[in-house]
């Protein structure tokens, strides 16, 4: 297949300014026709998508190079990234953009129905779309302060959306606590920001690890910043102790955007472990020293890692709400992706312990990523089918939704399956890889990590239960309306693709993101 | 010395922003707090790009070819951070009152309908 | 595009071996097949909804419609980890400054670590 050079060229820039057209047409366009905005994100959605699939191709092909796209400027003229803005995508960047489109266009297709019976609807794909923009933005871009503007971009556009159902109080409770969290988490990414400014008077990433390298590693000024970036993008993917609002905003936000939620907050993994490999974890082969031992770090990963499991899987055992047990596992799952590329990061100065099992964790928690994306993005597209229809979330009003809705059910089934673990879904093969690995490390983990494994499933049996099965019903409800049936399918088709070839996943779309990673380190030679 | 005192009022604009929003019940004092701290942090970036008698940073009118001129990047980097700022506290701003449309009050001990 | 050439590597290699789903999943069919080959050689003649879960009611009269609500389900995993549970759900009070506290508290023992650790 022949891609146009244009779109070969400016595959970086398009991925994001493609739903940013999007929703600023959205709304104009909804002036002439109210069912007209559906069709235009979806469009747009998808031709991100597309973009997202060509980039791919190019950032594969010349893998652990990343791809360098600046801005207002033809490649190989005079390009200074310190003057300059860049995109700079390597592979996990391109993994976490096709985790976005696909999720998105998931969503966008399931919210046709879901939303159909609400006014405002042009405002809730502009601002869907714009949450696209900002995850986009954040995993393709090379300067930090773009990092900042993307991270509330996409902080705005969610909490609009979190207080779509303007009937309900809750929802503005909800999206109160999330803005205040991600407004006051902002402050100090800037905070961040702005010190690695004033010493190295830079913003490019790629250029301020550099410099920290000769400056001779991390000083104390760094040390401060990077423990207010942990925090904040920690906060960001929803780790214990600054999940508090996380469960609230998922719970509230309309069904599709509950998905769309999920591989958002994964951007806030993303640019925690870009931190902590591109800029501390940088390897000057002049000196042969680290910018920053990253033992303590690594540590404090894997604790935010381990509690966020503990503690996440815990609470959802106990939950009401369909949708507040589901996000709840959300910080549980999280949990297992800290510790896997955790592990990665503590183990990053010692060749041995990296190539005998640091490669594998980072392996596991990035193929967990993708996986929790998506096995959790159809869990919620399923809880948004059974409010659909049900106008509750409370599980204690709901038995026997399986004898109708069928459909629904199924897709249940393979996300519970697959979000505890069962092989051979694809939960298994991260997991597998993540206990493993984490076994080597420090074996109480591993149990640790086991054991939130078999909570998981319980409190998904919890749900399955009280859901789906028991007596029928007075007034059986009906199966979810076919957008979103084919909003669900997506996800499921990808879900049995990446479960029956663990492998060649692993292969194609995990390893690319591992090396880039750790590029500066093979580069290194060590 | 003298030209810390901007970093010194940065971090303490913050350490009150984040006092308020951790003692203050009511939610519009802690927007309060949450813009102070977007202050706070603007002050920094701005005081970072300061430098002793420096002009503006526009070369085709200044006065002395020869003189310092203070860095235009943080004052960008304020400008975007400040519309941000702006676009949070009015979103903040408007859910507080929708809150209290909804539940009747602005006070976070009792508007936590969502726990556990 | 892609760069596909179609030699599909099946297994996940993993320190201890490999993982190879498709297998595991044909085993399962092949498993679930001789299950119901088994099931059904069974009496033909059965009613499916008869005497379901009555040993359960110790000879009381069965209800026609009861399902266990889920408030109830793993009641005694929570009773028994009450001591565990009392302190973790007392802290998620939904109270906005209590947010900003873990916050600050988070970000302050992690500031602390990084740079004396």
């Amino acid at each position: 297949m022949m891609v146009p050079e244009f779109f070969q060229d400016h595959a970086p820039i398009l991925v994001v300014i493609l739903p940013l057209l999007g929703a600023f047409l959205t709304p104009l366009i909804g002036k002439a026709s109210s069912r007209a905005p559906r069709y235009v994100a979806a469009l747009f959605l998808l031709g991100s998508l597309a973009m997202v699939a060509v980039l791919a191709d190019k950032v594969w092909s010349q893998s652990p190079i990343p791809v360098v796209y600046t801005l207002g400027a033809h490649s190989g003229s005079g390009i200074n990234p310190v003057f300059r803005i860049q995109l700079v995508v390597d592979g996990l960047g391109v993994l976490m953009a096709i985790i976005m489109g696909i999720v998105s266009t998931a969503a966008v297709l399931y919210s046709w129905s879901f939303i159909d019976k609400y006014s405002g609807q042009d405002k809730y794909y502009t601002l869907l779309q714009l949450t696209a923009v900002g995850a986009y933005g954040m995993v393709l871009t090379g300067d930090i302060f773009n990092l900042f503007v993307f991270f509330e971009i996409s902080s705005i556009a969610l909490c609009g959306l979190v207080a779509f159902r303007t009937e309900r109080g809750e929802s503005f409770e909800a999206a109160f606590k999330y803005m205040l969290y991600s407004t006051i988490s902002g402050v100090f990414l800037l905070f961040a920001i702005g010190i690695f400014y004033g010493e190295y008077g830079v913003l490019n990433m790629g250029v301020i690890s550099e410099a920290m390298s000769s400056a001779g590693g991390a000083s104390v000024l760094d040390k401060i910043a990077l423990g207010l970036l942990v925090t904040v993008f920690s906060l960001k993917a929803g780790s214990v102790p600054m999940h508090m609002a996380t469960p609230d905003a998922y719970s509230e936000a309309p069904g599709g955007i509950s998905a769309i939620f999920v591989a958002a907050s994964q951007t806030g993994l993303y640019a925690l472990f870009r931190t902590s490999f591109t800029i501390y974890g940088h390897y000057n082969p002049n000196t042969g020293a680290f910018n920053l031992d990253t033992y303590t770090l690594g540590w404090i990963v894997v604790i935010l890692g381990v509690l966020s499991m503990f503690i996440g899987v815990t609470m959802a055992l106990v939950q009401k709400d369909i949708k507040r047990l589901m996000a709840y596992h959300a910080i549980s799952q999280t949990g297992y992706m800290l510790l896997g590329v955790g592990v990665g990061i503590a183990v990053l100065s010692d060749p041995a312990k990296m190539t005998a099992f640091g490669v594998d964790a980072m392996r596991g928690g990035i193929f967990h990523i993708i996986n929790h994306a998506l096995y959790k993005g159809l869990l919620f597209l399923t809880a948004g089918a059974v409010f659909y229809r049900l106008q509750t979330r409370n599980l204690n009003e709901m038995h026997g939704l399986g004898h109708t809705m069928r459909f629904t059910t199924v897709f249940f089934m393979i996300g519970a399956l697959a979000i505890a673990g069962m092989p051979p879904m694809n939960g298994f093969s991260s997991k597998l890889l993540i206990y493993e690995s984490v076994y080597q490390f420090n074996p109480i983990i591993a149990v640790i990590a086991m054991l939130v494994s078999v909570l998981t499933l319980a409190s998904f049996v919890k749900v399955f239960y009280s859901a789906f099965l028991g007596p029928k019903p007075e007034n059986p409800p009906e199966d979810a309306p076919t957008s979103m049936l084919i909003g669900m399918t997506i996800l499921v088709a990808v879900i049995i693709v990446f479960s029956l070839f663990p492998g060649l996943v692993v292969e194609r779309l995990i390893d690319p993101a591992v090396r880039a990673l750790l590029f500066p380190w093979l580069a290194g030679g060590v | 010395m003298l030209w810390q005192l901007p970093f010194v009022v940065s971090v303490a604009l913050v350490a009150i922003g984040l006092y308020i929003c951790i003692v203050k019940t009511n939610m519009v004092k802690i927007v309060m707090g949450v813009a102070l701290m977007e202050s706070g942090a603007n002050l920094f970036l701005v005081a970072l790009g300061y430098r002793e008698n420096g002009t503006a940073p526009i070369f085709y009118q200044n006065p002395n070819p020869g003189a310092e001129m203070v860095m235009p990047t943080t004052q960008a980097l304020t400008l975007t951070s400040i519309v941000i700022g702006v676009a949070t506290t009015a979103l903040l701003l408007a859910f507080t009152v929708m809150l209290y449309k909804r539940y009747g009050t602005v006070d976070t001990r009792r508007a936590r309908r969502l726990r556990e | 595009m892609f760069g596909l050439n179609f030699d599909i590597k099946l297994g996940l290699d993993t320190d201890g071996g490999t993982w190879t789903a498709l297998l595991f999943a044909l085993m399962a069919l092949v498993a679930f097949i001789i299950a119901y080959a088994i099931r059904s050689r069974g009496i033909k003649g059965h009613k499916e909804r008869e005497h379901v879960g009555e040993p359960f009611y110790f000879g009381n009269i069965v209800p026609s419609s009861a399902w266990v609500k889920s408030g109830n389900v793993y009641w005694g995993f929570v009773k028994a980890m009450e001591r565990y549970y009392r302190p973790v759900r007392g802290e998620h009070t939904g109270n906005a400054n209590d947010y900003i506290s873990w916050m600050v508290v988070a970000m302050t023992a992690i500031i602390l670590m990084v740079v004396f650790l």
